[in-house]
């Protein structure tokens, strides 16, 4: 079960378990934002490898326009998986 | 002990079936959910892996785990002549990853850090790819 929610105008919530056959769900809505953009992962529960390449490529693609992606609420098992790829010195994490 | 064994056609949507499938198998460990994240990253992985990259064949994917006292085993097995050893690959030098704004290929990366052990075989057209992990 994955979902994914506009909270407001530059900031999304993903919901459940984001695998590889979420890939294009995810890619069509994020792809539509060119802000700021802060993605709310509270209710996450799971990131496979596929949908880390998804959350990097969108970062140089909005990196590349002088925007930011900010990562907030992460669970144990998403902050190791960040931490073990090295992503968390590529994000900015609001705590 | 448990050891049971399904079949998964080739498709990314069957990823749901084979984490329920793995939730049932490992309902002793159903409260320890990082565990059970690793191994599902870790199956997601390989499975897509195979999916991806062995066109040679239409036949389905085979999923076994074996759970023990103190570890869970799950070997996956495809069918293929000539396959691509997971273990054969070059570590990331993650300031060039970076430099270069790549942004796949994690994947096995991440399966060697979560995992204890991870083994590849190839033997009469089958691969099997068989990832442990110690629960103590």
């Amino acid at each position: 079960m994955f979902k994914i929610e506009e909270v407001s105008l530059d900031e999304i919530k993903l919901i459940g378990e984001f695998d590889a056959s979420q890939a294009e769900i995810v890619t069509d809505f994020i792809e539509r934002y060119e802000v700021t953009l802060t993605l709310d992962l509270e209710e996450l529960s799971y990131i496979s490898s596929m949908g880390l390449g998804i959350l990097v490529k969108n970062y140089h693609r909005l990196n590349s326009m002088g925007y930011k992606v900010i990562l907030k609420n992460l669970n144990e098992h998403i902050k190791d998986v960040f931490k073990y790829t090295r992503l968390d010195q590529l994000f900015v994490f609001d705590e | 002990m448990t050891n049971e064994i399904k079949y998964f056609s080739r498709n990314a949507n069957e990823l749901p079936m084979i984490f329920h499938f793995l939730n049932a198998v490992m309902k002793e460990n159903a409260s320890n959910i990082k565990l059970l994240n690793e191994l599902k990253l870790s199956v997601e992985e390989i499975f897509m892996n195979m999916v991806r990259h062995n066109k040679t064949t239409n036949k389905d994917i085979a999923i076994r785990i074996e759970t023990h006292k103190n570890s869970i085993s799950i070997s996956l097995i495809d069918h293929e002549d000539n396959p691509f050893d997971i273990l054969d690959t070059d570590e990331i030098d993650f300031d060039e990853y970076f430099k270069q704004k790549k942004f796949g290929g994690l994947g096995i990366h991440l399966i060697k850090k979560l995992m204890d052990d991870l083994i590849f075989d190839h033997n009469a057209g089958k691969t099997t790819i068989k990832i442990t992990k110690y629960t103590n």
